[in-house]
């Protein structure tokens, strides 16, 4: 009857998405990215490798915490090799749920510094940058700023602007804060922050920049790359924000600012394993490290690669060289804090 | 027996909620080329009595045979489309997407071309030849209900099932449409059980009549026969229009001078049926007869009916239209001589 | 044949319909357990979640309540120039997803945005209520042009001859007449309220869902996940009983005359000014401002070089979207039948029980999904071992018919409904009609059902294929490798902070869904004028 050729159609069609399935048993040499990270300049790089080394890059963007759920969940059939994340606190919560393995490499270990990697190389960071502080050039004078802390300070009330709690990277600095200072001392910071606060928190770190030039507050706190985006954007608002915008490297007088690294681990059950090493080592590579720099306005891992023209127009500053992986550690601490702070 | 088609024996049916069963204890049986008339009014379990020779629906006892099989029993229930019947539906339930040849061909197997000519074949039959490309909204509603029949004879079934399938006619077009289906079930020697609740339809088509009254059979038999020597007053009011005296009344007519046969006086819950056209009217004093006056006059067409009082009785009688007694007036009635029957009065309504 | 076949429909259609349940279920044991998240989130979160959730209802709810009754009263009432293009227009907002709403007019009122300063600012509950009344009154408007269409004549017509004025007519006859139908609409906003997530994160309002991303994401708790998904579903049986409820007293005793719409008023020319002002606002609001704000974004820069990927990802979603689509309406047809077949009951549950999907956050059912999947897998790889010793990798998790079902079960509810009316006015005799002809259920249902089903099903598939463009957190979750959707590019580069690069995807997206509207649109009212005419 012709009505089974059309169950046979149909079931054809049904199984046509399993033939992208298995990518565990491929012959050919891949290696497989979980990435939050989407730049154009990530794209460029995988080309080039693959040009070089004739490994093909598969990549997954999705968000970080979403990586980390569905490594967990694919358990150790899963076909990822390297988990890539913009921030420390997550790398190391996905080690601290096995989802990552220690790689020995050498040339990892002798070219990024101790403390912007795992201490017992489950992840490395890639690229660097400072959380800053941004102010209005018009209506704040540098001097008048110090450190983050003294942001909590009632002199700042309706004037700063800083971006929801549920951002990595804000709990990373507050997780940094409770490594120096303890709970009780960050919780009080938290509270004077919240009570500072020009508006509840919105919008990401661009909308903060553009919140002051409109003109809602004079301060905020964002990561340095973000503003080298704004200065460059092809958007002329955004490059008038930008302009409108000093930017401050805060704690100098104590511990330094507080950093943190874009970075990568490899998985604990990942397939291609030399591959996805390999990789990791090419990607801190001087020329590699260098388009980092040059066109994502980040600062290299690697010591000696130059800077691009506008990150060394900010100048050098101290870093906190507070090991990274201890804000993952505290990660947990560092949102509950938030929501007792009712920083939202 | 061999000759007979459908038997149906003791089947029951009874539905949740309901505390009596639809169907009782109901046994029936049909002769290869019988029509047979199932009558009763709406709830006493025709319907399902049909659904259940069908196979829609199963019965909780009993046992069904269909042409020498057992289609329902212990251990068998054959599903309805294996059993080799068609139905007809109050609303012939053509299928509206199919012009009627697909319609009638419907249940046909084979290649096409045969399907298609024996579906116009039967088409023909039912006098709908020129329309088998219509589609069933572009027909009338006797010619829905022909094209239905002609689908259920293509498949030259075992048994025709009929569900009031004249029900939602035209009452101009009915009686013709009602002819016409007679015609062509005897045409083609069909076994059919019609479901009806219209006495006439039943007399119209079929010799053999059951009447159902709560589930169970009353009493069937020929047609004649019902109608004369009803077993109670619910059967004899069903057939037709009936004039129903206590035997105690009987008896004082009797007494005041009324010639009638003798029935004799035994079983007090028994009653005796007249029938309104057996009851003759006159103005003369004949001996024999009885003395009453008109209560009521009605002109039906063919006939007139009278109320009479005559106490302690009043009596409906029917007399050609040509003899005209007014109201109030006084006359004297006797009885046909062989028109009286005994029946049970139990459960009268 | 007969029963068995019968019983195959049972198995093979009702077994799966049940199966549809099962990533839902296999979360429930979670109700019983507690974690130390769940008990930080009820101490200091949870109150605010909740609070949040019921703002947004009273507020987005009531928004579209509002706006729906009220534009279905002026469309269907009032004569009004350039008639066709409102009709098509009014349902423009229903293309444009919530999330992309809220990006373009943070854009809007940021520096150097076209509101910008006349507002400053867009965020927190009070610009949430405003993107989602606007992006969802389409469901309340739709629900009462369809009864106004309906039954709005003869209740109009014998008001009118009472000789009351317009105001009174609207508000003492219409809005009553309308008031079942935009319950019923508005318990659906209400639905998509408690789902929305991306636009309430970027956004900064918290509510249950934002939580269960939270809870699930940011702590990695399936377990406080979970909880707060069966307090959002708790939301939501609520709703629904709260609309049963009010609904159940009214009926309506529809006159001899039959179906009639409202007759149409054509009003002075100042009244008819205003009532267009009036039409333009939600189009304005809930399409071309989002709208203009994306095209500005696309247009500087960066977007030429993203071409290829642009491209990809569009035939990516419209090749899932429509395959999903004639997975949404196989499945719609098959199961819609059941009820037919087994007249008891047990064909209306399983009918009805695929449906519940659509109350349930995408992120569960995915994560449900995935808690089936990977087991399976493993499974299947240690059984591949065995025999074949070597590994297959994961077959069913991130696969692609598997995120088609997961679509099957959130949605199924929106391709079913219109089917199902289809179906109860076709009824079940026909289904014994083919018995007796010696016909099987599968022979009647693919030769008398299925064509006469043919609108139902076009209508149920593009209403289920808008929603599946649209979909961003199952999507998210269970997609497979290198593959994106317009949704999740979209919402991925804004969330990263470059909406001049998510424009383009958010452009394309909203025009894919505005085009399918409209020829949606167009051609059910080719249908209603052709029906006319016969």
């Amino acid at each position: 009857m012709k009505y089974f050729s059309v169950l046979v159609a149909v079931t054809a069609v049904f199984l046509f998405p399993l033939v992208g399935a298995g990518q565990r048993g491929e012959k050919e040499e891949i290696v497989n990215i979980y990435t939050h990270r989407h730049y154009e300049v990530d794209e460029q790089i995988f080309s080039r490798f693959e040009k070089e080394t004739g490994i093909q890059v598969n990549v997954v963007n999705a968000g970080a915490d979403e990586l980390i759920q569905r490594l967990r969940m694919e358990g150790p059939l899963s076909p990822a090799d390297i988990l890539v994340s913009a921030d420390a606190g997550r790398l190391v919560r996905a080690r601290r749920e096995g989802l990552l393995q220690p790689v020995p490499s050498p040339v990892l270990a002798d070219r990024i510094p101790a403390h912007l990697k795992d201490p017992d190389n489950y992840w490395f960071g890639l690229t660097k940058r400072a959380r800053v502080i941004v102010y209005h050039k018009n209506r704040v004078q540098p001097e008048e700023l110090s450190s983050i802390e003294a942001l909590a300070d009632p002199g700042w009330k309706g004037r700063i602007l800083l971006r929801s709690s549920s951002n990595i990277y804000n709990q990373s600095l507050l997780a940094s804060l409770i490594a120096h200072h303890g709970e009780e001392a960050a919780r009080q910071w938290a509270e004077g922050i919240v009570a500072n606060m020009a508006r509840p928190p919105q919008g990401n770190d661009r909308d903060q920049m553009k919140a002051i030039a409109a003109g809602i507050a004079d301060v905020a706190v964002v990561n340095t790359y973000y503003v080298g985006h704004m200065l460059n954007s092809g958007d002329p608002v955004e490059a008038e924000v930008g302009r409108q915008i000093g930017i401050l490297f805060p704690n100098q007088e104590n511990r330094g600012s507080h950093i943190n690294i874009s970075g990568a681990g490899v998985t604990a059950h990942a397939p291609n394993r030399e591959n996805a090493v390999r990789l990791l080592e090419y990607l801190v590579s001087d020329s590699v490290q260098e388009i980092f720099a040059r066109a994502n306005y980040e600062y290299p891992v690697a010591d000696g690669v130059p800077h691009s023209d506008l990150v060394n127009s900010w100048g050098d500053f101290r870093e906190d060289t507070l090991a990274l992986s201890t804000l993952g550690e505290l990660n947990s601490a560092a949102v509950r804090i938030f929501d007792e702070a009712g920083w939202k | 027996m061999k000759n007979s088609l459908l038997q149906v024996s003791g089947v029951e049916k009874r539905f949740s909620g309901n505390p009596s069963p639809a169907v009782k204890d109901f046994s029936l049986s049909l002769r290869r080329g019988e029509i047979y008339a199932l009558v009763g009014e709406s709830g006493s379990g025709k319907t399902t009595v049909l659904r259940l020779i069908a196979g829609l629906a199963n019965p909780d006892k009993g046992r069904i045979r269909l042409n020498g099989r057992e289609v329902f029993g212990p251990g068998v229930n054959l599903p309805c489309e294996k059993r080799r019947i068609g139905m007809v539906f109050q609303e012939a339930a053509l299928f509206p997407n199919l012009r009627l040849i697909r319609n009638v061909a419907f249940g046909l197997r084979g290649k096409g071309a045969e399907k298609r000519s024996r579906a116009a074949d039967y088409l023909d039959l039912v006098g709908l030849g020129k329309l088998a490309g219509r589609y069933p909204h572009e027909l009338s509603g006797g010619q829905r209900q022909r094209a239905a029949l002609a689908r259920a004879l293509a498949m030259e079934p075992d048994l025709i099932l009929m569900d009031e399938p004249f029900s939602s006619l035209d009452i101009r077009i009915k009686k013709s449409v009602v002819e016409q289906v007679g015609e062509i079930l005897a045409n083609t020697e069909a076994t059919a059980l019609l479901v009806t609740h219209s006495i006439d339809e039943a007399f119209s088509l079929a010799k053999h009549i059951g009447v159902m009254r709560d589930g169970a059979l009353e009493q069937e038999g020929r047609a004649d026969e019902l109608y004369r020597s009803p077993v109670s007053g619910y059967v004899a009011d069903f057939l037709g229009a009936a004039n129903i005296l206590t035997i105690s009344e009987f008896q004082s007519l009797i007494h005041r001078g009324l010639t009638c046969p003798d029935i004799g006086a035994e079983g007090t819950e028994d009653g005796i049926l007249l029938r309104p056209e057996d009851i003759l009217l006159t103005t003369r004093e004949i001996p024999g007869t009885l003395a009453g006056r008109i209560e009521r006059s009605n002109f039906i067409g063919d006939r007139r009916e009278y109320i009479i009082s005559a106490p302690p009785v009043h009596l409906r009688v029917r007399t050609p239209s040509d003899k005209i007694f007014p109201e109030g007036a006084k006359v004297r009635f006797s009885i046909k001589k062989e028109s009286l029957s005994r029946l049970s009065t139990a459960n009268l309504h | 044949m007969g029963f068995t076949h019968r019983r195959g429909w049972l198995i093979l259609i009702g077994g799966p319909a049940l199966l549809s349940l099962l990533p839902m279920a296999v979360l429930l044991p979670g109700i019983l357990e507690s974690s130390s998240t769940w008990l930080h989130l009820r101490r200091t979160v949870l109150a605010d979640y909740i609070l949040g959730s019921l703002i947004l209802l009273a507020g987005a709810g009531g928004g579209a309540f509002l706006l729906g009754t009220t534009l279905a009263w002026v469309m269907s009432r009032y004569s009004i120039p350039f008639r066709s293009f409102f009709e098509i227009a009014l349902l423009l907002p229903h293309a444009m997803p919530v999330y992309i709403s809220a990006f373009g007019y943070r854009g809007l009122v940021s520096y150097g945005g076209l509101l910008h300063p006349l507002f400053r600012e867009f965020s927190g509950p009070g610009a949430a209520i405003f993107v989602m009344t606007f992006g969802f009154y389409t469901y309340v408007y739709l629900a009462c042009r369809a009864m106004l269409g309906t039954f709005g004549g003869q209740f109009i017509d014998s008001a009118r001859a009472v000789g009351i004025g317009e105001w009174q007519l609207f508000a003492r006859v219409a809005l009553p007449l309308m008031r079942p139908a935009a319950f019923a609409g508005t318990v659906i906003v209400g639905i998509e309220v408690l789902n929305e997530f991306g636009a309430l994160t970027y956004l900064g309002v918290e509510s249950l869902t934002t939580g269960i991303f939270r809870a699930w994401f940011a702590f990695g708790d399936l377990t406080a996940a979970v909880k707060l998904s069966l307090i959002m579903l708790a939301a939501v049986a609520l709703l629904i009983t709260a609309e049963r409820l009010l609904r159940g007293r009214a009926s309506f005793a529809a006159s001899g005359s039959g179906p009639a719409p409202v007759s149409r008023r054509k009003p002075s020319r100042s009244v008819t000014l205003i009532l267009m002002i009036f039409l333009s606002i939600p189009i304005l609001l809930g399409f071309i401002l989002p709208g203009l704000q994306l095209l500005l974004w696309a247009g500087t820069g960066n977007s030429a070089a993203h071409a290829d990927r642009l491209v990809e990802i569009t035939v990516n979603t419209l090749l899932l979207s429509g395959f999903a689509g004639l997975a949404g309406v196989g499945a719609a047809l098959l199961i819609g039948f059941l009820p037919l077949l087994f007249r008891r009951g047990i064909g209306r549950v399983l009918a009805e029980a695929p449906g519940l999907g659509y109350v349930v956050p995408g992120a569960i059912i995915a994560i449900g999904i995935m808690r089936i999947t990977v087991p399976l897998d493993s499974w299947l790889n240690d059984l591949h071992f065995h025999f074949f010793n070597s590994t297959l990798g994961l077959i069913l998790t991130g696969n692609l018919a598997i995120l088609t079902a997961a679509y099957c079960i959130r949605y199924f509810a929106v391709a079913y409904r219109p089917i199902d009316s289809a179906y109860t006015s076709l009824g079940s005799l026909h289904i014994d009609t083919a018995a007796g002809l010696g016909r099987s259920p599968l022979y009647v249902f693919l030769r008398v059902y299925l064509p006469q089903l043919r609108q139902a099903a076009f209508f149920g598939g593009i209403l289920f294929l808008l929603d599946v463009i649209k979909e961003l957190p199952l999507t998210m979750i269970l997609r497979p490798f290198n593959f994106s959707t317009l949704a999740t590019a979209t919402y991925a580069l804004a969330a990263d902070e470059r909406l001049n690069e998510a424009a383009p995807y958010g452009l394309v997206l909203v025009a894919i869904g505005g085009g399918i509207t409209v020829l949606f649109m167009m051609i059910s009212s080719l249908q209603n004028y052709r029906r006319r005419k016969q």
